[in-house]
């Protein structure tokens, strides 16, 4: 399904894309930034308004985790909708790759980076302990974030307009992720049936196994949502 | 009169394209959350929201459009019937500064309980709103695909957003009074604080003058990039 | 109604001359075809006339008035029908129409008239983007003509459509014209051409080697020759005759008694012969 000479051109094609380096250096940016707001900016707080973030630096990294696959998800669902919007997608389909070895290429990219950008973020941060294996856990989950963000956006927007018409919208998934710090059960009711959500909460209670088994199914149920979402769509209009 | 005609073009496009309904939804859950902060913390979020989103969402959003009119090829016929250019950018700017002007006033109306001077915020929006929207269209000028538009939109992000810092005090920050950004942010701050006569009087003639010449600006890159092809005279 | 003279125009990119000096003259009431292979000048030209390029030399004089001097409001007077149907997807048909019709000062032919001219009318409250090309390119040709313009520039009004839709354009360019209208065609089809144009103009390679009447380019260049093909032992065979001594042939009359006749046709050259002959080049 995976092939390594596409792999290869999609590779060449961001490096000669200035736009794609770009991206792929905006996390580590990203990172820094909060990594300076959090040293230089929350004591400023603190002595300010005797609010102290300390309290809340597992909700801080995992805001600044999410950010990542997130972003890559819809820059590679962007990228898919201005192909289809060109007529590539159409193209590929009837090669031998065909449309679900297009999609699976194209998202194994934001899958494997937001991986590596998990570790590289909690480093960089280095705010709050997450045991190795949840971290791994996390990472992938992250992974798996990235495809779903990926493919729902590409499948709901069939234009480029309403790519970001919806990408503005999935801003809400963020919010939803962190909803527990508005204390609202049915908030975080509506929160808890995203994925998002449960990264947030492992992030914050990383040793609890129930935790881990629940936020594991709730990935998995939405990639299976989204995976045949994605097929009835493309098998119904094109 | 024309103008008019393509402002109804243009709130038809973006009612099919769902705009609306989304921003429905985001200015709800705006609204749910400045609910859920301490009054204090609300009183300064509120403003800051309003900027941050609905007086920037031309920015955001005529990209996409724009560019989805080059590929459609609507662009292209627009440019051989009697719509002026200048008519052309003006209901966009128009309709999506009624979108930016709709959302403030509603997340104010709902989240504010203190009384809000309606006439400045609307006016701290429409020229922020289209301060953006113009650096939208100069940014689309260049850009193919919706990835291209976000990395050619990071410096207009900067001309727009980074003077906007210049609302901490320091000194000689009153020279950045000349972006339009800065001067939508300080009205809409105005419009919740209180602001002098005079202020405003400045503001609002200093955005209108910026916003003109930008205006100008635009319309003749845009000329010269979408309707002749790059090719000069 | 439209005069060029001289015209040449370059691509600040190229630096390449794309038309180099080209002159003709399009009456009102005429239908102008326009014909080349690609990348020979055509679109150029339509879009210098059109006023989408800039900085030609020479003159183009449109309805009185240098091209360059006109305003806007030239685009009142006139009706453009690109090769590529650029229609809103989202818009159903009459909303396309619409819009695009309110820009103008002239009220709209009846539309639904002009949707039933096309067979549009039944899909007229469907979006666009489930069109098929023919119904787009359809819809694209009668928005060029709702508010009935002077000049009418189509680029390739025919392609994509099935003969019964393409005969109802073609049918539909011919009232224009009769309706005192006048119509720049640029096309490579070389059978539309010959249905319909008053005269074509070859371009090749940015120059315009020749400009006539179809029927006179026929007579001139045609080969003016009689084919018979016959059956003769089993074997089919042909052989041609000189047109203007048929009348006194033995050898023609011999084979009409003798043989077993197949087909006989006159050999005039098409347009796409001509073409070929002239200019060297193959139509693509």
């Amino acid at each position: 399904m995976i092939s390594t000479t596409s792999l290869k051109a999609d590779f060449k094609m961001m490096i000669r894309e200035p736009l794609l380096i770009l991206f792929m250096f905006i996390p580590i940016f990203i990172f820094v930034v909060f990594k300076l707001l959090i040293v230089f900016f929350v004591p400023v707080l603190y002595n300010m308004t005797g609010f102290n973030l300390e309290n809340y630096y597992g909700y801080v990294l995992s805001a600044s985790l999410l950010f990542t696959p997130n972003m890559l998800g819809a820059v590679v669902a962007f990228l898919m909708i201005d192909e289809r919007d060109a007529k590539i997608y159409e193209l590929m389909s009837v090669t031998p790759l065909g449309s679900v070895g297009y999609i699976c290429n194209r998202l194994v990219i934001p899958f494997i980076l937001s991986i590596i950008y998990t570790f590289i973020g909690y480093y960089i941060l280095n705010i709050f302990y997450i045991p190795t294996f949840t971290l791994a856990l996390i990472s992938i989950l992250l992974g798996i974030d990235s495809i779903i963000i990926g493919l729902l956006l590409f499948t709901v927007a069939d234009d480029k307009v309403k790519g970001l018409t919806y990408a503005k919208g999935f801003g809400v998934f963020t919010i939803l992720a962190l909803i527990d710090l508005l204390k609202l059960p049915w908030a975080s009711f509506l929160g808890a049936l995203l994925p998002f959500y449960w990264v947030t909460r492992l992030v914050n209670d990383s040793s609890n196994i129930i935790l881990v088994l629940k936020s594991v199914v709730i990935h998995g149920l939405w990639l299976f949502i989204i995976i045949n979402f994605c097929r009835k769509s493309n098998t119904n209009s094109k | 009169m024309r103008t008019i005609k393509a402002l109804k073009a243009d709130v038809l496009f973006q009612l099919k394209q769902g705009f609306y309904i989304v921003y429905i939804v985001l200015i709800l859950i705006y609204m749910l959350i400045i609910s859920q902060l301490p009054s204090d913390a609300s009183k300064i979020a509120i403003p800051l929201i309003i900027f941050g989103d609905p007086s920037i969402v031309g920015f955001f959003f005529i990209g996409g459009i724009v560019m989805l009119e080059k590929i459609q090829g609507v662009l292209q016929y627009i440019v051989v019937t009697p719509l002026r250019i200048r008519e052309y950018l003006l209901s966009k700017i128009i309709s999506l500064s009624i979108l930016g002007e709709i959302a403030g006033i509603i997340i104010g109306a709902t989240t504010y309980r203190e009384s809000i001077n309606w006439l400045l915020l609307m006016v701290g929006i429409l020229i922020s709103s289209v301060f953006f929207t113009l650096l939208g269209f100069l940014t689309v000028t260049r850009s193919d695909s919706v990835n291209e538009y976000f990395i050619d939109m990071i410096p207009y992000m900067f001309i727009g957003i980074l003077p906007c810092f210049s609302l901490i005090d320091f000194p000689y920050n009153w020279l950045f009074n000349i972006f339009p950004s800065v001067l939508g942010l300080r009205l809409i701050f105005g419009a919740f604080y209180g602001i002098s006569a005079a202020n405003v009087s400045f503001f609002i003639i200093s955005g209108i003058i910026t916003n003109i010449l930008l205006f100008n600006y635009t319309e003749n890159v845009f000329e010269n990039r979408i309707v002749y092809g790059g090719e000069s005279k | 109604m439209i005069r060029v003279s001289e015209m040449d125009f370059t691509y600040e990119k190229s630096k390449k001359k794309a038309i180099k000096g080209i002159n003709f003259n399009i009456e009102k009431g005429e239908i102008f075809g326009f014909l080349g292979p690609s990348g020979a000048g055509k679109t150029t030209t339509q879009r210098i006339l059109i006023g989408l390029l800039r900085g030609y030399q020479g003159s183009v004089e449109i309805m009185g008035k240098e091209r360059r001097m006109l305003s806007k409001d030239f685009f009142e007077n006139i009706g453009v029908a690109f090769d590529f149907p650029n229609l809103y997807q989202k818009l159903t048909a009459i909303e396309n129409l619409k819009l695009i019709g309110s820009y103008y000062k002239n009220n709209c032919l009846n539309i639904d008239e002009l949707l039933e001219r096309v067979g549009l009318l039944g899909d007229k409250d469907k979006k666009v983007e489930g069109f098929s090309k023919g119904m787009k390119m359809r819809l694209n040709f009668i928005r060029s003509i709702m508010h009935d313009p002077e000049i009418l520039f189509f680029d390739e009004p025919t392609s994509g459509l099935d003969p019964i839709n393409a005969k109802i354009v073609k049918d539909m360019i011919v009232e224009l014209k009769e309706r005192g209208k006048t119509v720049f065609l640029t096309t490579h089809n070389m059978t539309v051409a010959e249905q319909l144009c008053d005269r074509v103009a070859f371009i090749v390679d940015g120059g315009i080697p020749v400009i006539d009447r179809p029927d006179n380019l026929k007579l001139k260049y045609g080969k003016h020759t009689v084919k018979v093909k016959y059956v003769e032992n089993n074997v089919l065979k042909k052989e041609e005759f000189p047109m203007d001594s048929i009348s006194h042939n033995s050898n023609f009359f011999q084979i009409l008694k003798s043989k077993n006749i197949k087909t006989i046709h006159s050999q005039e050259a098409t347009l796409e012969d001509i073409f070929i002959k002239l200019t060297g080049r193959e139509l693509l």
